[in-house]
């Protein structure tokens, strides 16, 4: 290898400068303008923290941005980009023999959702006639015996259906320890080295195979690339909430990403998911660090994917964002209320990498990326600052005798506490790439896409209400996220929610009743002070928080989405013309895999095929035998029951103690006990009840 | 007390009318208990009708020829006898034969390799492990150490280069 840097290094590098540029100097000049205009009313104090936070703030919306306005002459030009090294440019077929291990890490999900995109991204693989060289990889780490058991049954009958044994493979790790990340390091322990490349995917993920065979291609023909990231859309879901993201996501998004990959080239990020990773350097240079000290910001890591891309970084390989390529999906939470948990987690996770940001031998991108994954958190306290600053600064004004009336509005911005012009511009900043956005949609005539360019402006202008309306209200959760990490408290892995659940009346008074609460209280509270004008400024922030309560449970309505949709509100491209690998998805998951009527724990027990098949799977763990023994006889005499998740999970993980359990009950005879293993007359209805499928 | 009541006969259509008759199992004489309990454990497996015919004969040739024995003790003895049976359709273990009803035509490729159809589908769930270290390793965070290598890089003048070391699983 060439001590040399590769030649797309130098593109990086300027267009680097020209973005520190566009983000320093416009948040300085209107910094200095601001200071101006304050700096006879303010304390020093007051004016610093205000000068800071405001500075910060307009950094962090300039960089969004200008991506986006570069992102819009890239996509205008419609050429691509360019740059020498991409490995779009380089693509070389597979060498026969060449193994890509397609990891499927999932946690207590969906089965049926989870076996359907597997399906889908599987039949699209064999469809483009490179499944020679992939092989799937089901990587749970399910702790609910019931959906443990679902799984198997899931991979079994898929590997029947699609003649896939051998082909598709199911692994259940005992102990999961450092979740999704620690699912792959053990896949990459095991069975890396048979296979030089892997492709992510989450539960929800579907990819086409004619994509995963141009990734391939560009692996092959790109030696010094380390991970090739996709940019996967949003679709799917029905809720009103993930129908405003998934349209926001697929308009607006295109414009970022293609900015993204301007700026950063070969030092990209990686998402976790839909994304291939040549596996021996992962192996090798990725292993997650451990931080000194306690969750939440010191222990595990617990958001690992732009770590692992900084280390592949680190190590010299390539870490390249494909976002032209297309073929990836994704789906959103489903409810204000889900998405939520999720950024606790991600808060969590990206204010441990601030930990990392001094880490020897990261690429300055890196430490951006860093930065900006924190700044996607500590922007929602900023803002809040930045609110109570303003009024504070305003009443001081005020109180000076520097400020007109504020119940009189001279309508020359004289009187205001900030000039017309500058929130303008902030305005201008914030809404510019949607506006963009709309313009590159008509430029290339694809409006039809989006149910034709009327109904797409007006999607666009109702989704800017509602995230006008929503902002507030992640504006005090993601400062809440923020504190508690500072304080201390850790957040658990859970399962992410993937279907389209309503957050009922209740959950959202006890969820965001507070928001509402606060809102009207504030409402109330400033009216009179601060008369109509001042507080037509603040009724986007009180309107959004005294809404909450609404806005979270009407969103929530599959009903309402569906509505938009029946009336051409918020499509997306797939919706208009349904991919193949979507359409698959949707065939899958009608297509009803063998469920189990009752208690899946008893059926493993109970029902002779189900039970080989489960037992079969399993090892004889001789270590448990004299527990599993006592649990198998309280079984017998309590029925299952009795059994607790963990005593369950310990029977089920050892063959000799179902196929014990299994001929014992079919050995029964008495009827209670017979019944309570779904065999007998169940004495609550008087009939003969054997378990059923 | 366990009787001849086997001397009534294993066929339905032979039994008299008030056993023909859908009734609780519990109050169906001990060998109709065993009988049906034998018959609802044979519809979960996909047997033909000759295996199914087999397996009965088996198991009641076995309950007619031993002593007798109460109930419970009738209905783990059909059990056991059962399981044997069930076990002479694939070299004597009954969870393999089990294990083929279950999966069928899909453990053809076990039958080639000469494997046994547990064995084959543990290896089909995953694949020989390769086991190679993925360790965690420290990361040297010093802000002091990060800011001097800031300045000499402005120092310098430099732009940072990378090396990229040779890698053992690298594909050239």
């Amino acid at each position: 290898m060439s001590a040399t840097s590769p030649l797309w290094q130098r593109f990086s590098q300027s267009r680097r400068r020209w973005l520190t540029a566009l983000i320093v100097l416009p948040a300085a000049i209107l910094g200095l303008v601001l200071h101006h205009f304050l700096v006879n009313d303010l304390p020093l104090g007051l004016e610093i923290l205000t000068l800071t936070v405001f500075v910060l703030l307009f950094a962090w919306i300039s960089a969004g941005f200008w991506t986006a306005v570069v992102g819009f002459l890239l996509l205008v030009r419609a050429r691509g980009d360019t740059v020498p090294g991409a490995p779009e440019a380089r693509r070389q077929a597979p060498r026969p023999g060449t193994r890509v291990a397609v990891l499927m890490p999932i946690y207590n999900e969906d089965v049926a959702r989870v076996a359907a995109g597997l399906q889908a991204t599987y039949r699209s693989l064999e469809r483009a006639g490179a499944l020679q060289y992939f092989e799937f990889f089901i990587l749970s780490d399910t702790r609910d015996p019931a959906v443990w058991l679902r799984e198997e049954l899931a991979w079994s009958t898929l590997c029947q259906q699609l003649d896939a044994f051998g082909r598709i493979h199911y692994r259940r790790r005992p102990v999961n320890n450092k979740a999704k990340s620690g699912n792959v390091a053990d896949f990459c322990r095991r069975w890396g080295k048979a296979f030089e490349y892997m492709v992510v995917l989450d539960a929800d993920s579907v990819m086409s195979g004619e994509t995963l065979y141009q990734m391939l291609e560009m692996m092959e023909g790109n030696p010094q690339v380390g991970i090739l990231q996709t940019n996967p859309v949003a679709v799917n879901r029905e809720t009103l909430y993930a129908r405003l993201q998934q349209f926001a996501q697929q308009l607006y998004g295109p414009l970022f990403s293609a900015g993204l990959r301007f700026w950063q080239l070969g030092d990209g990020h990686y998402i976790g998911h839909n994304a291939m990773i040549r596996t021996a350097p992962f192996t090798e240079f990725c292993a997650l660090p451990v931080l000194p000290g306690k969750a939440p910001l010191g222990g595990a890591l617990l958001s690992h994917d732009f770590v692992e891309a900084a280390l592949m970084a680190r190590a010299g390989w390539e870490v390249w964002f494909l976002p032209e390529l297309g073929g990836s999906y994704e789906e959103v939470p489903p409810t204000l209320l889900d998405d939520l948990k999720r950024d606790r987690r991600w808060a969590q996770g990206n204010l441990q990498h601030l930990r990392l940001l001094a880490g020897e031998g990261l690429q300055s991108a890196h430490r951006f990326l860093f930065i900006n994954g924190a700044m996607s958190f500590l922007a929602a306290p900023l803002w809040g600052l930045f609110l109570c600053l303003g009024a504070l600064a305003s009443w001081q004004m005020w109180r000076q005798g520097s400020l007109a009336d504020p119940l009189a509005w001279t309508g020359s911005g004289d009187g205001d506490p900030l000039p017309l012009w500058l929130i303008g511009i902030t305005v201008l900043f914030l809404l510019g790439p949607k506006l963009l956005a709309v313009l590159w949609i008509a430029w290339r005539g694809a409006g039809r896409q989006f149910g034709g360019l009327p109904r797409l402006l007006l999607s666009m202008v109702l989704e800017s209400v509602f995230s006008i309306l929503m902002a507030p209200v992640r504006m005090v959760f993601h400062s809440l996220f923020v504190i508690q990490t500072l304080r201390g408290r850790s957040v658990q892995w859970g399962a992410q929610v993937r279907e389209d659940a309503e957050t009922s009346w209740t959950t959202a008074w006890q969820t965001f009743g507070w928001c509402t609460a606060a809102g009207v209280g504030v409402a109330a509270l400033v009216y009179p002070f601060v008369g109509g004008w001042h507080f037509l400024w603040l009724l986007p922030v009180v309107g959004g928080l005294a809404l909450a309560v609404p806005l979270a449970a009407w969103t929530s309505r599959p009903s309402w989405g569906r509505w938009a949709r029946a009336h051409g509100l918020f499509l997306i491209p797939e919706e208009v013309q349904r991919p193949r690998e979507l359409l698959d998805l949707d065939a899958g998951v009608a297509h009803a895999l063998p469920r189990f009527a009752g208690d899946a724990f008893v059926e493993a027990v109970v029902d002779p095929r189900f039970n080989a098949l489960h037992s079969a799977l399993q090892r004889d763990r001789s270590g448990l035998w004299g527990r599993c023994a006592g649990l198998v006889h309280k079984a017998l005499a309590e029925g299952p029951g009795c059994l607790s998740r963990r005593e369950r999970n310990l029977i089920l993980s050892d063959r000799q103690s179902m196929l014990t359990l299994h001929r014992a009950v079919w050995s029964l005879q008495d009827p209670q006990q017979l019944a309570a293993w779904g065999l007998g007359r169940d004495p609550g209805d008087g009939r003969w009840a054997p378990s059923e499928r | 007390m366990y009787t001849d009541h086997w001397n009534l006969g294993v066929n339905p259509e032979h039994a008299p009318r008030d056993l023909a008759e859908p009734m609780p199992a519990e109050s169906l004489p001990a060998p109709w208990q065993v009988l049906a309990r034998l018959d609802l454990y044979l519809q979960r497996l996909a047997l033909t009708d000759a295996q199914r015919l087999w397996l009965r004969t088996q198991v009641l040739n076995q309950l007619a020829q031993t002593p007798t024995m109460d109930e419970a003790g009738a209905l783990s003895f059909a059990f056991a006898k059962l399981q044997q049976s069930l076990g002479t359709l694939s070299d004597g273990d009954e969870l393999e034969a089990r294990l083929g009803l279950a999966l069928g035509s899909a453990l053809a490729g076990a039958g080639e390799l000469g494997k046994s159809p547990s064995r084959w589908l543990r290896e089909q769930m995953q694949p020989p492990v390769q086991r190679q270290t993925m360790a965690s390793l420290p990361m040297r965070r010093s802000w002091r150490a990060l800011f001097g290598r800031l300045w000499q890089r402005l120092r310098v003048g430099q732009g940072k280069t990378r090396v990229r070391p040779a890698l053992s699983g690298e594909i050239r």
